[in-house]
């Protein structure tokens, strides 16, 4: 009741006026309409995981709108209640004694406790149990169960070795595709990551996940896409890595099992094309071709480091 | 020590140039600090122009600064602003104007000090900020051009192999002054408040100001030399041969390119405490200052600094959780991040505390005070999402990290900054700034800031990697053009705002109204002083008797403020100078 006593700086509705005025005399000439029609939430969600971040990310938000809700409102509402009135004093208070001390901790702990606890917890539940826990491929060379996939980023490009059909890794049958991803929908697929020059980041939007490729290391990755996911999807590169960096982008396709026995059936053909088109992508950056000599494939670290 | 008063130096080189009052090297800092700011500034605009309109020039700079590339921002050149942009922002124009400035103008004033403890070194620290300064000058016209790796400046990206120009060595010896520099500066700062204080003036007697500059000394002192470490290493890297960050794949004896991401970042993120820690104290004083009221729980803020400054240590890896590091170490860098929830919590708790039933003077100061609370809330809250792991697998190196990022370091500095500003020019310059003007700055200048970084946060979480100048390699990324464009002229809007803020400044300095010695009505012991203050300071040392935030003491009737050093048996008459 005490806000309605009185009115808001006069100065204050004034400039919000003009603001408002200025951005809708020059906002809408600025701003030409796109054909593509806006978003404002992460691409669909294809793997089985993705949901974890979703729904994480919105409790987040809620908790953390009612902390900066009321903030605001106790900015605003102290900004026009307790403005200086001629000859008044404030509240000669310190909040020095223990009391104060003990309420306001109990209180920061309190907001721990409410707000980054259940965060933690979901947080640690999803890394554990989800994001990180990464299929156990030490007795599987058949990729029936998970899909093993070696990954090797270049500037500007990604790598993709499939083990073939013998399957192992870095034999005469394996299966290399440049900046054309594919898998089967509904497998899991592990993923070795490393980098042939700088520091790369496979960011898989679409599932969630993100992770480094780093030169002179393995790292791994997985997912598993939901039984509808089969579709054209990007691969995009998170980490700076020079100048063309907005350009690393790959395609990642989910494909349906009659699609990926087929495709994995004309390896022979598949992997003569990646070296066409190796070259062909190298041709066009002049400092590529210097470190074109680059085999490449490891046999499959059952145990990487982590 | 009272009788230890050097005579005022008389010729222009010694009064203005190479100085020894803490008073003249301030200014120094302050005036280069607002030039990076400019500086930094319009390459955030060239950057974001270059996003919203693909094809279309820079108006009138970009025909002057790229003719060669018929006004546009190239690819390779925009990789160069942006690391330029995030390098002269954080150690060109933030630490100079907070740490060098106003910890220079600040410290020895309101702890009853003549001057530095050690005034040659703090000279020094000064010229080695300046050569810094020529270094990252001069690096934008070597051969191949800035460096352009990101302010980061990730191996083997940041290796001659992939950056063979002189750009980036130029860099690390920028950095290298720089930490020498802050180095030095530190130093000074820990023994003076440590040495210097007024007799009376216990550690708890001291305003918030100084608690966050002595504390941003600490972290300079302790953890600038690992950063200056590492450039000294990746220097040798780079001019002779040495193989510390270089990769074993590349054909090379390898090093281990992620032993820098560890030294950068065991750096990098008590840097954001570095930077934010003086904005949290001066707006702590401030928000008392201009409520009339004292600040609450001051023990309290005071402790939660210390706090959050020791946690600052130990949340480093925070920023590696996508590198392949342990899991166990990343579940710990995350619990240890969570934990600085707490002492954050306990400074809005006090900040909202202090104001409330507050006798609130909406001044200039006031209201960049307050917009440090609004836009450090926001940026404290975003944090949450990249402190969890699950949610920074997707999150990072997004643009949710960009708009995070500069809510907390960009726009919370800055107002802690334009709030200081405002605040200390009277006592600096010996001239008022225009109120209005002021006024007029500050909302000009909040809601586009605020426009243009929480829509960094909605363009992040729809999945906009960063370091991008152009979304037309992604299928994904179309729909989030408009949006950019919108940041873009939030951008500018901002940008425009601070044409105003150089004028006020500037006809201020010349022709604004002379200050009284206290215009604010403020009890810390710079406002005892005549505007500006005479060299030395304080004529005699003076005794302290009160806290730094006496404002509506009952026992004194006819003021509602007392000086620090006034005599607690006459509380509110004057003492010694007060007008």
């Amino acid at each position: 009741m005490r806000l309605l006593k009185f009115a808001p700086p006069a100065y204050l509705t004034k400039y919000a006026a003009w603001l408002t005025g200025i951005y809708l005399a020059f906002g809408h000439g600025i701003v030409s309409a796109e054909q593509v029609p806006a978003r404002y939430t992460p691409p669909t969600d294809i793997s089985v995981d993705g949901h974890l971040f979703d729904s994480l990310f919105i409790l987040v938000t809620w908790m953390i709108l009612g902390l900066f809700v009321a903030m605001t409102a106790i900015l605003i509402y102290s900004m026009i209640a307790f403005r200086q009135k001629p000859g008044k004093r404030a509240v000669y208070e310190k909040g020095d004694s223990k009391k104060d001390a003990v309420k306001s901790v109990a209180f920061a702990i309190a907001i721990f406790l409410g707000v980054d606890g259940p965060l933690l917890g979901f947080s640690h539940r999803d890394v554990i149990d989800n994001f990180w826990n990464f299929p156990n491929t030490k007795e599987i060379d058949n990729d029936k169960d998970v899909l093993r996939v070696e990954v090797l980023a270049q500037q500007w490009a990604w790598n993709f070795r499939y083990a073939g059909k013998d399957g192992k890794f870095n034999t005469a049958d394996d299966i290399v595709t440049l900046n054309d991803f594919r898998v089967p929908v509904g497998r899991k697929v592990l993923l070795q990551l490393t980098s042939k020059d700088v520091i790369h980041s496979m960011f898989l939007p679409n599932c969630r996940i993100k992770r480094d490729a780093n030169p002179g290391e393995i790292t791994r990755m997985w997912f598993q896409t939901k039984n509808d996911a089969v579709g054209d999807y990007q691969i995009a590169c998170a980490q700076m890595c020079g100048y063309a960096h907005y350009l690393m982008q790959g395609s990642f396709k989910v494909l349906s099992e009659q699609q990926w026995t087929d495709w994995y059936g004309e390896s022979a053909r598949i992997s003569e094309n990646w070296a066409t088109a190796q070259n062909e992508f190298e041709g066009k950056h002049a400092e590529l071709k210097a470190r074109n000599n680059y085999s490449w494939g490891w046999e499959w670290k059952s145990q990487p480091p982590q | 020590m009272d009788d230890h008063i050097h005579p005022e130096p008389t010729s222009f080189i010694s009064k203005y140039i190479f100085s020894h009052d803490h008073k003249v090297i301030a200014k120094q800092f302050i005036f280069l600090g607002l030039f990076g700011l400019l500086f930094g500034g319009v390459m955030a605009m060239i950057i974001r122009w270059t996003i919203a309109y693909p094809g279309e020039p820079f108006p009138v700079l970009g025909k002057l600064l790229f003719s060669d590339t018929n006004g546009l921002l190239s690819n390779d050149r925009y990789a160069m602003f942006f690391t330029m942009h995030g390098t002269i922002m954080i150690f060109f124009a933030i630490t100079p104007i907070l740490i060098g400035g106003f910890g220079n103008f600040t410290i020895p004033l309101m702890i009853g000090a003549r001057d530095m403890a050690f005034p040659t070194l703090n000279m020094l620290s000064f010229w080695a900020y300046f050569v810094s300064v020529l270094f990252l000058a001069g690096s934008f016209f070597v051969p191949g051009g800035a460096s352009a790796g990101g302010w980061v400046a990730y191996p083997p990206l940041a290796s001659t192999q992939f950056q063979a120009g002189w750009g980036h060595t130029f860099w690390l010896f920028a950095i290298y002054f720089v930490g020498a520099s802050s180095t030095m500066g530190a130093i000074n700062y820990i023994t003076t408040v440590i040495r210097l204080r007024a007799p009376g003036m216990g550690w708890f007697d001291m305003p918030l100001t100084i608690w966050g500059l002595w504390l941003t000394a600490v972290l300079n002192a302790l953890f600038l030399p690992v950063l200056t470490g590492g450039a000294i290493l990746m220097i040798l890297d780079r001019v002779a041969g040495t193989h510390f960050y270089t990769a074993a794949s590349l054909g090379q004896k390898g090093g281990d390119p992620i032993l820098w991401q560890h030294l950068f970042w065991i750096f990098g993120h008590p840097e954001v405490y570095i930077l934010i820690l003086p904005a949290w104290g001066i707006v702590s004083d401030l928000l008392s200052f201009f409520s009339r009221k004292p600040a609450f729980g001051y023990r309290v803020t005071a402790c939660a600094m210390i706090a959050i400054t020791i946690l600052s240590a130990l949340v480093y890896g925070h920023h590696m959780f996508t590198t392949g590091m342990s899991p166990m170490l990343s579940e710990s860098f995350q619990i240890l991040t969570m934990i600085i929830s707490i002492p954050a919590a306990i400074f809005f708790e006090n900040w909202l505390h202090t104001i409330w039933h507050g006798q609130i003077r909406l001044a200039t100061p006031m209201l960049f005070s307050l917009g440090l609370v609004f836009v450090f809330g926001l940026g404290g809250l975003s944090g949450l999402y990249l402190g969890s792991i699950a949610t920074d697998l997707y999150l990072h190196d997004t643009y949710f990290v960009v708009g995070h990022f500069h809510l907390t370091m960009a726009a919370a500095v800055l107002f802690g900054s334009f709030a200081a500003i405002y605040f200390w020019f009277p006592k600096m310059f010996g001239r008022m700034m225009n109120d209005t003007l002021g006024k007029i700055h500050f909302w000009l200048s909040v809601v586009p800031l605020t426009a243009v970084f929480v829509g960094m946060l909605i363009v992040g979480y729809a999945g906009h990697h960063r370091r991008t100048p152009s979304l037309q390699a992604y299928e994904y990324l179309k729909p989030l053009q408009q949006m950019n464009v919108w940041i873009t002229v939030a951008a500018l809007s901002l940008g425009a705002a601070q044409v105003l803020f150089i004028i006020n400044f500037f006809m201020s300095l010349f022709a604004g109204p002379k200050a009284p010695n206290n215009p604010w009505g403020v009890g810390t012991l710079e406002w005892m002083l005549p505007s500006p203050p005479k060299y030395y300071n304080f004529e005699k040392i003076p005794n302290i008797y009160y806290g730094p935030h006496e404002y509506g003491n009952p026992s004194v009737k006819d003021r509602d403020w007392v000086g620090q050093w006034e005599d607690p048996k006459n509380p509110g008459s004057g003492g010694p100078n007060a007008h």
